[in-house]
């Protein structure tokens, strides 16, 4: 089980990753969305906001998000160091999601694109 | 620990219902409505469209346990994952994929031939459009152009208003009075065969069960469905009774053209029914390529990401996040299709085949609810059928021999006894060997590729201590 401070590091780890990529930064131009990531292991969560291409992360929710993404902490901590496929995740219903699908391809292409960035 | 969090939006109820509604909608289910009519005497094709309805609320009981265990976009997937294993899901649910490209492709032709009708083009024209049609649903879906919420109702309660009212207007004309409308009560092996075909005029209805990620209580999916049911029973029902009533349905004239529903706008209230009839065709199509063509495209990248696909369907475009390359393949199928339904006609073939698999797809589901009852009788469900696995076995039962009453085609002019049978077992032959053969191997080259990345996560104090015990 990873704890609130390891899941709190890839998160950081995946924003630095985002802004490094030209690609990725494209991407999130003309997305806008509140994602609330939570651990369910751990009974807490992380809010990532993605407004006119900043991304940031704080902890906890304070708003009502567009998507929510669910899993224990240890799948997400792997899916969001870009070790794990978040796709197959959630297919194989280890992840699961609450909100459209618009959004949840968003985030999976940014995913793939640091994905692709980090393996050049 | 955190209180739970809920979505800023949620769809309402008035979505779930026009989405299962509008997902079946498509431009051929006329053409299955005319098919229908012209198996059974009389007006009486209510009959197999009540019963196909009624049928469909037994899948729909299935999907809607099953969408209560595993309330997730990736669907029939999971379930038949979980119930069976990965290679069963695999091989089933690229058979429904399937079933996308072919109604896509059908119904980009009924559209080009109902415009080209509207219009009083030559026929060569419907090639045109047709191509026309899929190069727009191709661009629009490559910039992530949807049609969602408001907009969605709009059309397919607008489409369905307009159906219903036509049909009316149609049967007014001979004041309501119907024909022999028991008939098909004498002839139950022609109307075992019409409820087959019935079987893929109701189907696609189940595909609102991605919704339930976007929606704020689970049971609004199932209420929904059978909602859906209802409203298509009542415009398919009216609009196939109002056919046979007002047309000769039995006429090859009828039976052979590949716009039925213009020939009854057209009867019915003149040219201003022609132009009404197209606007509802263009309706469907909007609804199945807005709808069905995402879908699609959305599960051949997931099935890429997967690993279970070659990597060209996981290329994504970075700026509107579309996974372009499975949006074009779909678009090159679909008008595969479409060109081979234009210069064969064979459209009851294709109507034959979806009915086939269709019927497959439903036969697996009640398996799926089965099976999980007694592999995992301990998951949650918010929704369970009453009455123990009668419900699915019931399903399997049934949609087994409306599978096998499709697929030898036996009162189908135009269609030879078996040829469905024969190209549906082609077809999941196909994607078997795929599954069994090839997808090892693109799950190994993924694997070598992975094996050749650095893990990321850095390695903890504890894993250390545990790795030197």
């Amino acid at each position: 089980m990873a704890t609130y401070e390891e899941l709190r590091e890839a998160l950081a780890d995946y924003v630095e990753q985002a802004y490094k990529s030209k690609r990725v930064m494209r991407s999130l131009r003309h997305w806008n969305c509140l994602i609330y990531i939570e651990a369910i292991d751990l009974g807490c969560g992380y809010s990532m906001q993605i407004r006119d291409s900043q991304v940031t992360v704080h902890d906890g929710s304070n708003e009502q998000p567009d998507l929510i993404v669910q899993g224990n902490s240890e799948d997400l901590a792997n899916i969001f160091w870009c070790d794990a496929n978040p796709v197959s995740a959630y297919m194989q219903g280890v992840i699961k999601t609450k909100g459209p699908q618009d959004h949840v391809m968003r985030l999976d292409a940014v995913s793939l694109l640091i994905f692709l960035e980090l393996n050049k | 620990m955190n209180s739970p969090v809920s979505l800023r939006r949620v769809l309402g109820f008035r979505t779930v219902v026009s989405t299962s509604t509008g997902l079946a909608y498509a431009a051929i289910s006329f053409l299955g409505c005319i098919q229908i009519a012209s198996m059974l005497g009389g007006d009486s094709s209510w009959i197999a469209f009540v019963l196909a309805a009624v049928l469909a609320g037994l899948a729909a009981l299935c999907f809607s346990e099953l969408n209560a265990m595993y309330p997730s976009a990736a669907g029939a997937r999971l379930y038949l994952k979980e119930a069976f294993n990965e290679n069963v899901s695999l091989i089933i649910t690229f058979g429904y994929m399937l079933t996308v490209v072919l109604v896509s492709g059908a119904d980009s032709y009924i559209v080009g031939s109902a415009i080209t009708y509207a219009f009083g083009l030559p026929g060569w024209a419907s090639l045109i459009w047709m191509v026309a049609l899929l190069a727009l649903a191709m661009g629009t879906n490559l910039r992530g152009i949807r049609i969602a919420g408001l907009l969605q109702d709009i059309t397919t309660y607008g489409l369905l208003t307009f159906a219903i009212v036509i049909s009316i207007i149609a049967l007014s004309r001979h004041g309501f009075q119907l024909r022999q409308p028991f008939a098909a009560l004498s002839h139950p092996v022609a109307l075992v065969n019409a409820v087959a075909v019935g079987v893929f005029v109701f189907s696609a209805f189940e595909w609102v069960t991605p919704l339930s990620e976007e929606i704020a209580d689970i049971r609004l999916i199932p209420k929904g469905m059978f909602i859906a049911l209802g409203l298509l029973l009542l415009s398919y029902g009216l609009f196939a009774v109002a056919a046979s009533n007002l047309l000769d349905v039995h006429a090859s004239a009828v039976i052979d053209s590949p716009v039925p529903q213009m020939l009854l706008g057209q009867a019915a209230l003149g040219q201003m029914g022609n132009w009404l009839m197209l606007i509802v065709t263009i309706c469907t199509a909007i609804m199945t390529f807005n709808g069905g063509f995402a879908t699609a495209s959305r599960f051949l990248y997931a099935t890429a990401r997967e690993d279970t696909l070659p990597p060209l369907f996981a290329r994504l475009s970075s700026t509107y996040a579309v996974p372009y390359m499975a949006v074009i393949v779909l678009a090159l199928c679909s008008a595969l299709i479409a060109v081979g339904v234009f210069l064969t006609n064979q459209f009851q073939l294709l109507i034959l085949i979806g009915a086939v698999l269709e019927a497959v797809i439903y036969v697996m589901v009640g398996l799926c609810v089965w099976r999980l009852r007694r592999r995992k009788p301990d998951v949650v469900r918010t929704f369970r059928i009453r009455g123990g696995s009668i419900v699915a076995l019931l399903t399997v039962g049934v949609f087994g021999l409306l599978a096998m009453a499709a697929s030898l085609a036996s009162d189908t002019p135009g269609v030879m006894v078996g040829v469905p049978l024969l190209i549906t077992l082609a077809l999941f032959l196909v994607s078997t060997l795929y599954v069994l053969c090839i997808v090892p191997r693109i799950r190994a080259a993924a694997e070598a590729r992975r094996a050749s990345t650095k893990r990321r996560r850095p390695i903890r104090d504890r894993e250390e201590t545990t790795l030197k015990d």
